[in-house]
């Protein structure tokens, strides 16, 4: 280490290449996010019902190991734990409140710092853009949840066709696109409304709120307007039902209170949930991702012009 | 040699605003003085030339690179030192600095290195484990110092980097400029309220007003100018004395009854003013070599008095 020479001198070594240098910013901003206990600690309990879904599919497929576990247990007659859209939705549906969770723990820390302590001008003096900063934030987000949302449901899958065999990966391969599609779309929405909120709001507490405000104060507003004027369309506001539609409609199941009748597990669905048209909810989600966009191009500037 | 920076009818607008106003010039200097009054345009050309504003017509060159279509090599080649409090929180000394010389293209063994021994540099060896919000105001300007200058750039913009210094930090920055200017690898952009650290850093200087650039000028070149430029006070009674040097060929300017202002003409030495006075019953009581001062300059381009001299490019 070269720190006896105290005088300046310039650096005539190599460079790197500048197409991965959004990978420095993610790279440093890992090595902080991991320094929160809390965060790792709620980060592996996310992967609990994953544990859980892949116990149930491995003993499904071995029952004589179940049936010396538990003695006095039954062979069952069916299969055990039926691995379908129902499953995969279920288990999306579980892993995506898990990831808001974790958005709003990690997702203020990554924007809102560098804007209030006014760290912009020294990222944008270097090769390094705008587009770059926010695909280094968004990686940090992307990489955290789809490791607790679309990665471990791609895992049971890929355990269900090694057990099942190679008919089943290839009769269900569409649950492995839609796994994929659905879990991209989502992680890549709440990723920008999060890094979005955190531009916005300089406040970390406060920008943690503001997700879940974001969620469930229009989610209110929409079915109240959906009580008073007697339509669906006010749904576009919530949230969950949105991005249930869009998974819906990824997951082929075109008529959502049927098919969650027809599965045990969902059969207490309310006939109240106003479903949406599966454009309109791919529309909303373009839309939001896009608003999004919009505002953190607003906000991420190197220098605020005062007009 | 390079200019540092070329400006061809340089205009900056916000919102039809105009900020800048047809700035012109090549500027060559190893360390430039940006000189202005508040809302002059200071910091709308430093941001300009970082490509933070487009220039709404016109162009700028900063090291022979046009900034509208290569800011990318632009900032690989400049090092630039925001005036206000800019840092990453939760990070400390040597993770920020080696974070932002990863950014600027270094390896990460090589940033790690030079983070350390810019740090020690700037004289933050020691605090270079602590957590960079933790510093205290002269101790971040010096963390800002070490951000600019940690991938070695060919140019350095500091703006306004003795801001919040004690009198030790100012020196210690000073001295670091200037050892940057004289590697002859670095130029340097200063831009300053304090006339002083332009003074001393600087070899030219150039004033902006209102989005005008109304001075450029050398400062050795100034001072070479002025070089005979002679402040007198006396006692007793000078009309004799006045005579007799108006005869040598002085410029003579009287301020009341005892200071006298004169230019020496070629070939007259201090000795025979001196002379004369004895002859004539006049005491010199004080002699100074007298020249335009920074702030001169300053003051006359506020006046506009220089408008349109001085070694404008």
């Amino acid at each position: 280490m070269g720190v006896h020479r105290q005088a300046y001198h310039p650096y005539k070594g190599p460079r790197t290449s500048e197409r991965w240098r959004f990978w420095i910013l993610a790279r440093y901003a890992f090595e902080r996010v991991f320094q929160s206990r809390i965060l790792v600690i709620f980060y592996v309990i996310c992967f609990i019902p994953t544990v859980i879904a892949l116990s149930a599919v491995y003993l499904s497929h071995n029952v004589d190991l179940l049936i010396s576990l538990f003695p006095q247990a039954k062979p069952p007659d069916a299969e055990l734990v039926p691995v379908n859209e129902a499953f995969f939705l279920l288990l999306m549906s579980i892993q995506a409140s898990l990831s808001v969770f974790v958005t709003a723990l990690v997702g203020p820390g990554l924007v809102s710092p560098d804007l209030s302590n006014n760290a912009l001008p020294l990222y944008f003096s270097r090769p390094f853009s705008r587009a770059e900063y926010v695909l280094g934030k968004l990686s940090v987000l992307f990489i955290l949840l789809s490791m607790i949302t679309g990665a471990p449901m791609l895992l049971i899958y890929l355990l269900k066709s090694a057990l099942a065999g190679s008919q089943w990966f290839i009769e269900n391969i569409h649950l492995a696109f839609a796994i994929v599609a659905g879990s991209l779309l989502w992680v890549t929405l709440i990723s920008l409304m999060s890094l979005a909120s955190s531009a916005w709001v300089r406040w970390r507490p406060a920008a943690a709120g503001m997700l879940f405000a974001l969620f469930f104060i229009p989610a209110g507003f929409g079915t109240a307007a959906n009580e008073i004027m007697r339509m669906t369309w006010g749904s576009l506001l919530n949230g969950i039902v949105l991005i249930g539609t869009v998974w819906n409609s990824l997951f082929f199941i075109n008529d959502p209170v049927g098919y969650a009748r027809a599965a045990d597990n969902l059969s207490d669905m309310p006939d109240s949930i106003d479903f949406l048209p599966a454009w309109s909810a791919w529309l909303m989600v373009a839309a939001l991702c896009a608003l999004s966009l919009f505002l953190l191009n607003r906000k991420i500037r190197a220098h605020e012009v005062v007009r | 040699m390079v200019p540092a920076i070329e400006l061809d009818n340089l205009s900056v607008s916000f919102n039809h605003r105009p900020i800048l106003k047809d700035l012109n010039g090549k500027f060559s200097g190893r360390a430039i003085g940006l000189l202005g009054p508040n809302g002059a345009g200071k910091s709308t050309l430093i941001q300009t030339l970082l490509g933070f504003h487009p220039p709404t017509s016109g162009a700028a060159r900063v090291l022979g690179l046009d900034v509208r279509s290569q800011i990318q090599e632009i900032r690989q080649a400049i090092g630039y030192m925001p005036e206000n409090d800019s840092f990453v929180a939760g990070m400390t000394g040597i993770r920020l600095v080696r974070m932002m010389a990863e950014l600027s293209g270094l390896p990460p063994a090589d940033a790690l290195e030079r983070a350390h021994e810019t740090l020690f540099q700037v004289g933050l060896g020691e605090a270079r484990y602590r957590e960079v919000g933790t510093y205290s105001l002269g101790m971040k300007q010096m963390a800002k110092l070490a951000v600019a200058i940690v991938h070695g750039p060919g140019m350095l913009i500091l703006d306004e980097p003795t801001n919040g210094l004690d009198v030790h930090g100012r020196k210690r920055m000073l001295e670091i400029i200037r050892e940057i200017r004289d590697s002859h690898e670095t130029q340097i952009i200063l831009c300053s309220h304090l006339l002083r650290d332009v003074e001393e850093c600087c070899d030219e200087v150039m004033i902006l007003k209102d989005g005008v650039l109304v001075t450029y000028c050398n400062l050795e070149a100034e001072r070479q100018t002025n070089r005979k430029f002679i402040q007198m006070e006396t006692r007793g009674d000078t009309c004799v004395f006045l005579s007799r040097i108006g005869q040598l060929g002085c410029e003579l300017a009287v301020n009341g009854n005892r200071k006298l202002k004169m230019v020496l003409p070629e070939g007259i030495k201090t000795r025979d003013l001196y002379r004369i006075a004895s002859e004539t019953g006049v005491q010199i009581r004080r002699l100074d070599y007298k020249r335009d001062s920074l702030q001169d300059i300053f003051l006359k381009a506020m006046e506009g008095s220089l408008e349109g001299s001085n070694g404008r490019p």
